[in-house]
């Protein structure tokens, strides 16, 4: 007995010593990456940038994080690429605004011969120019269907809804339209009475919502391209007395929106879980430079936030 | 004229010598920034930029602003890849892009030459009709593009030098010429320096007016079609924002807001500015927020600057007036 | 027949507001409370910054930081009043905001930089450090006592009504009957000549800019009070509305014309043009395009009604 308790301590002493001193990717030591993200003012992203640095000091690598001045802009991203060619980075983990218009900057890569890993948004190939090596999704349409889903079971599969959508022609507002109206469609009941552009604003989603409850009085359904204008929502629905006759989500799952969850008024958000996203991508990059091949998908567990779970997202 | 150019020359070195020293000090602490291929990346933002900047030098130096430039730019790449994704030729689509800011351009023009509207007003006005039309002309999508000419016209290169660079270089010297050296220019300098007069000497201003708005709005329609090359893919938001960095930048090339002062070759001196500050903070490594900052301080003080230094001459002047 | 025209010209905002509120109550099922929703929350938050603005334009310059100093001291204050220091909160937000306005003034009198590129600087540097400041956190669940400001309300009328109204009062009072109110619209009229006749034009200029500063921060804390959260990216579409608003009004840019009751007028048509194209259902694609042509088709009218007014005998 006493010999068995010996031997499990040696061994997990050598599996702590070894996870110390040996980086798992000794291929990754020492190699220079760049994350192009969307955005770096929104508190979502800024986890993810946090995500990515944890992952680079673990796996030893340098790690970059960049993203456009305004954000989502696509223009400022093909820049960023070519910066990050510009400065000769060993791999870059690309979060593409607009999954077309990045193309031509990832040719542009492919062509440096610098692999890329596509995170969160998928990038367009059907040219078969925009190669990658592997995709890490949490894409938007799966957040969007996750949502729309929770919340057309919570109004019993019947009832108006309306979609509150960023703004208009951005992919971020395509996307996630595109998977709610989808989701919403496979119901019969359900009935998708209008889309409304609030800019991702709080206050903007509060105002479209006040129209919106006086122009659809049967209003069964809210859903929000993201936790600012849902919590925007929330606001002018219990203005007018509807919390829990109206179901409002939102998608993001920022502290805030988690924190109404759990006071019962919105209804369900879906946690991005942004700080994982970057680390796996990294992780996927540090795979790559160790020589290792890359599954072509890499799930990142997506997690729809409710009352009876809200607790468990609060405390990560 | 040749003393014009001479005094443009002595107005904007100081501005010039920040240029270089911005470009050493980028060369050296920016990892990356002092290379063939950044400096053309950079060139060919530039270039863009100073194509719509250089019409909106023109209306500038009216005495007037064409806040409708981005959103002209957003209308073009849309215009253009829409007319592709429906099969049409490119130089249709092309020319369909080039159209849209023309008429958004004649638009401007008539309201403000001709129904003497308040050109900022008018110009906002159209600023949100160009935004409008290009959202509800692509439905709020994004419109790909699988043209290899568009793509070639963002992103190809002749003789190692990217297409745009060529294309703009005899574009901005056509510009140079047309601004400095016609009867058109210099109609343009009167009619800013003071409409009254040019109105008396026989100049049709309002003619002016049209012809500058319009070509403002094909040289922004231009900078959207280049956009979307880089993109080989319209959007509406492509140019969301964009003519404030227009404007910024023909300010600190020396060209204020009365008119009549200041040209092309300010212009050129301050997307210079523009761009390189951009791409040396971004290299850098400053975080979106610092560069707001940082990009905002920047350009106050290069106004500041600006502004001190011709208050200074123009004091010096008075002096020796007096003398 | 002349007469008509004349009428129609001369009250054709008037009229304007009241086709667009006809249109959208005669589709909707519940008009009062549509109405009560326009009137007692939606506009008196735009009307509050768009005076701000409008008192810039009168100077003949304009304010395009309304929507960062409005984020700015918001949050700056907000670290205060999650903390119940509430009144200490408010006052260091409406300090921030009339010293940034401050430095707007001071930058567009002493350096002399064009008001434009002075407050549209300002905007990316204020901007900038609001979100450095922030680093991604947000502040929310305000006290009771703190969110009341702007969700309470005293004999059924909403509290943001009163504020917008006593704003609208004191701002009537100041720029209508006080002397400086005068010096402010000589200002804006002709710098020179007010300079001449011993106005101090570059103080004039600094208290309105100060003024705008301390109305965009105080219609940024009634929506941090409303919507219980400060955020860094308050307000980013504050400086276009504005003007939008104050340019509908009627409010010239070539300034020391108009004034913050027009600007009531022109924030009551974009609030309403709004709600009615989103009662009609009609799609957000076409908002932007029909916003651009309601202030064209508004600037036409306003030159119509300025040349045929003696024709008309208005």
């Amino acid at each position: 007995m006493k010999k068995t308790f010996t031997v499990f301590l040696v061994v997990l002493f050598s599996i702590s010593v070894l996870g110390v001193s040996a980086a798992p990717y000794p291929g990754a030591v020492g190699k220079k990456a760049t994350l192009i993200l969307k955005d770096l003012t929104n508190p979502v992203w800024i986890q993810a940038a946090e995500g990515a640095k944890a992952a680079a000091k673990d796996f030893g690598m340098q790690i970059e994080v960049v993203a456009p001045i305004v954000s989502n802009n696509n223009d400022e991203q093909i820049q960023l690429v070519q910066q990050a060619i510009a400065k000769r980075k060993d791999i870059l983990i690309l979060t593409p605004a607009d999954s077309k218009g990045i193309v031509p900057a990832v040719t542009e890569l492919n062509k440096a011969k610098i692999p890329v890993i596509n995170l969160n948004t998928k990038i367009n190939n059907e040219s078969g120019r925009a190669n990658s090596e592997t995709f890490v999704v949490a894409d938007n349409i799966m957040c969007a269907t996750l949502c729309a889903t929770e919340l057309a079971r919570l109004a019993n599969g019947s009832g108006e809804a309306i979609i509150l959508q960023g703004p208009s022609g951005g992919q971020v507002t395509i996307d996630l339209t595109k998977g709610a109206e989808d989701t919403f469609a496979k119901y019969p009941n359900i009935k998708l009475v209008d889309k409304k552009e609030a800019k991702f604003d709080r206050a903007t989603g509060y105002k479209v919502t006040q129209d919106m409850l006086i122009t659809y009085p049967n209003l069964k359904i809210i859903f929000s391209c993201n936790d600012e204008m849902a919590l925007g929502a929330v606001k002018a629905v219990e203005e007018v007395g509807k919390l829990g006759k109206i179901f409002i989500g939102g998608i993001d799952g920022n502290k805030d929106a988690m924190a109404s969850i759990k006071e019962g008024k919105l209804n369900a958000t879906v946690f991005k879980n942004f700080w994982l996203q970057a680390y796996t991508a990294v992780e996927a990059a540090a795979k790559y430079l160790d020589g290792q091949k890359l599954p072509a998908l890499i799930p990142v567990d997506l997690g729809i936030v409710i009352k009876s779970n809200v607790d468990k997202y609060l405390a990560m | 004229m040749k003393r014009n150019d001479y005094s443009r020359y002595r107005e904007i070195k100081g501005l010039l010598a920040g240029v270089l020293l911005l470009f050493v000090f980028m060369s050296f602490a920016a990892e990356g920034f002092f290379g063939w291929y950044n400096l053309h990346n950079v060139l060919k933002d530039l270039l863009i930029l100073m194509i719509v900047a250089s019409g909106m030098t023109l209306v500038i130096l009216l005495g007037k602003i064409d806040m409708s430039a981005g959103s002209v730019m957003s209308l073009a790449s849309i215009v253009t890849t829409l007319l592709l994704s429906y099969g049409f030729h490119i130089a249709f689509a092309l020319l369909g892009g080039l159209l849209a800011g023309a008429i958004i351009g004649l638009l401007n023009g008539y309201l403000v030459g001709v129904l003497n509207l308040n050109h900022f007003v008018a110009t906002f006005a159209t600023m949100s009709i160009a935004k409008g039309l290009a959202l509800v002309a692509c439905n709020g999508d994004i419109i790909s593009s699988d043209s290899d000419i568009l793509l070639f016209i963002g992103t190809g290169k002749i003789f190692g030098l990217f297409f745009i660079v060529w294309f703009a270089a005899i574009l901005l010297l056509i510009m140079f010429f047309v601004s400095t050296k016609t009867k058109f220019g210099y109609k343009i300098y009167s009619i800013g320096g003071s409409e009254q007069v040019a109105r008396l000497s026989g100049i049709k201003t309002s003619n002016v007016y049209l012809v500058t708005y319009v070509i403002a709005g094909i040289l922004a329609a231009l900078g959207g079609i280049f956009m979307a090359g880089k993109a080989n893919s319209g959007n509406a938001t492509i140019g969301d924002g964009y003519e404030f960095s227009v404007i910024a930048t023909v300010l600190i090339g020396g060209t204020p807001f009365e008119g009549g002062k200041g040209g092309l070759l300010g212009t050129l001196i301050g997307a210079i500015f523009l761009v390189i500050l951009k791409n040396g903070l971004s290299m850098l490594g400053f975080t979106p927020a610092w560069q707001y900052a940082l990009i905002g301080l920047a350009i106050l003080i290069a106004i500041v600057a600006d502004v001190s230094i011709n208050e200074r001459r123009k004091a010096e002047e008075k002096r020796r007036v007096k003398l | 027949m002349k007469r008509i025209a004349g009428f129609a010209l001369n009250y054709y905002k008037v009229i304007l507001l009241f086709a667009i509120l006809i249109v959208s109550s005669s589709v909707t099922q519940d008009p009062v409370q549509n109405i009560k929703n326009m009137i007692m929350i939606q506009a008196p938050f735009v009307m509050i910054y768009s005076f701000g603005m409008t008192l810039a334009v009168i100077t003949g310059g304009l304010d395009l930081s309304l929507g960062s100093i409005a984020a700015f001291s918001t949050c700056a204050a907000a670290f205060l009043i999650i903390e119940d220091q509430i009144f200490v909160g408010i006052a260091v937000c409406l300090l921030i905001g009339a010293g940034l306005g401050l430095l707007n003034g001071l930058l567009i009198t002493k350096a002399k930089v064009n008001p434009f590129i002075a407050t549209y600087g300002m905007d990316w540097v204020i901007r900038g450090a609001v979100y450095i400041m922030m680093g991604g956190a947000m502040i929310y669940h305000f006290s009771h006592d703190f969110k009341v400001i702007a969700d309470g309300s005293f004999l059924g009328i909403s509290n943001l009504v009163y504020i917008a109204f006593a704003i609208l009062a004191i701002l009537m009072f100041v720029f209508q009957k006080t002397v400086f109110g005068r010096n402010v619209y000589s200002t804006g009229a002709n710098i020179k000549v007010s300079r001449l006749t011993g106005v101090n034009t570059d103080m004039v200029i600094i208290i309105v800019y100060m003024i705008s500063g301390v109305l965009a921060s105080t219609s940024g804390l009634l929506y941090v009070a409303r919507l219980d959260c400060a955020e860094a990216f308050l307000g980013k579409n504050f400086g276009l509305q504005a003007l939008a608003a104050t340019l509908i009004g009627g409010t010239s840019l070539k300034g020391g014309k108009g004034g913050v009751g027009n600007t009531v007028i022109g924030v009551l048509i974009m609030v309403f043009l709004m709600n009615c194209l989103n009662v009609l259902k009609v799609s957000t694609l076409w908002q932007d395009a029909v916003f651009g042509l309601v202030i064209v088709v508004s600037a036409l009218l306003e030159m119509a009604k300025q040349r045929y007014a003696n024709y008309l005998q208005l």
